[in-house]
């Protein structure tokens, strides 16, 4: 499903208000993954908090924040800007793609709490299809 | 039977309590149209469902999406036995519908982000993972009667 130009504006029209809070953004989508999908705190049974506020999942929401933003800075070549991080997930992570989903959602849950005025259906639609394809590039290595 | 803990009914009756059924329910289901815009074909009855716009203006679908959201309602007066109390609803769904049962999680994705956007930071995350799961109780209730 490609990403239309209006896809592509919309995106980048709320991730330039996200981008600016990656850290709590992160930490959010991150801990709210794992408390409302128990299922994928498998992937962190080496952190000691896996709350919204532990340090840990800071830090580690901000990295995949910055990520996101990385390919949303390069929304015509999502595939070359996260090749290596395609290669770690395929080969070192191997987190079940299906995750991708959760983690997809729990973002899309964040944005609408932290911005209700500016994350309307059209650009719900939008960073959904983006989201999914950040998730196929990801993905794309495992076999 | 789920067990839901006093956390989780807590969680859930008081957000309910606060909801209005028509604004909710009219959002979540523009949000399914606009989003998964394959879900529309269900829908060709309604008239002008053609674009976002049209879609946010139709009084079928606001009508609409307040009938299912009274039916969230129903689930949670009978969330102990929900399977039982959606026989009918799912066979419903099933065999006159004809919905693919994907659906029922499209609209459960939809209505959490309505609930997020609605409620902001009272929406918690122990409020959304109550609502997860009472979410993902009404979608196996209403998929149970389904072959």
């Amino acid at each position: 499903m490609t990403l239309t130009a209006a896809d592509k504006a919309h995106v980048k029209a709320i991730w330039s208000k996200a981008g600016g809070k990656a850290e709590e953004i992160g930490a959010e989508a991150l801990g709210r993954m794992l408390e409302v999908f128990p299922q994928t705190k498998t992937y962190f049974s080496h952190y000691a908090d896996l709350s919204v506020k532990s340090s840990q999942v800071r830090t580690h929401g901000k990295k995949i924040i910055d990520a996101i933003t990385s390919a949303v800075n390069h929304i015509d070549d999502i595939t070359g800007t996260l090749s290596s991080l395609s290669t770690l997930h395929a080969n070192t992570l191997r987190v079940d793609p299906a995750n991708f989903k959760l983690l997809s959602h729990t973002i899309l849950v964040v944005l609408a709490l932290y911005f209700p005025a500016e994350f309307t259906p059209e650009v719900h639609l939008a960073c959904d299809k983006f989201l999914a394809r950040v998730s196929h590039v990801l993905a794309d290595k495992y076999r | 039977m789920v067990h839901w803990t006093d956390q989780e009914r807590h969680a859930i009756t008081t957000l309910w309590a606060k909801v209005n059924v028509e604004e909710v329910g009219a959002q979540a289901l523009v949000r399914l149209l606009v989003v998964y815009p394959w879900t529309q074909r269900y829908f060709a009855s309604f008239g002008n469902i053609s674009n976002a716009a049209a879609i946010a203006g139709n009084a079928k679908v606001h009508a609409h999406g307040k009938t299912v959201l009274k039916s969230v309602g129903d689930a949670i007066a009978h969330m102990d036995d929900l399977s039982h109390a959606f026989t009918k609803l799912s066979k419903f769904h099933s065999e006159t519908l004809h919905v693919d049962p994907d659906n029922f999680k499209h609209f459960g994705d939809c209505l959490s982000i309505v609930l997020a956007a609605t409620f902001g930071t009272a929406y918690t995350p122990d409020v959304h993972a109550a609502w997860q799961k009472m979410i993902a109780v009404i979608i196996s209730a209403l998929s149970k009667q389904y072959h």
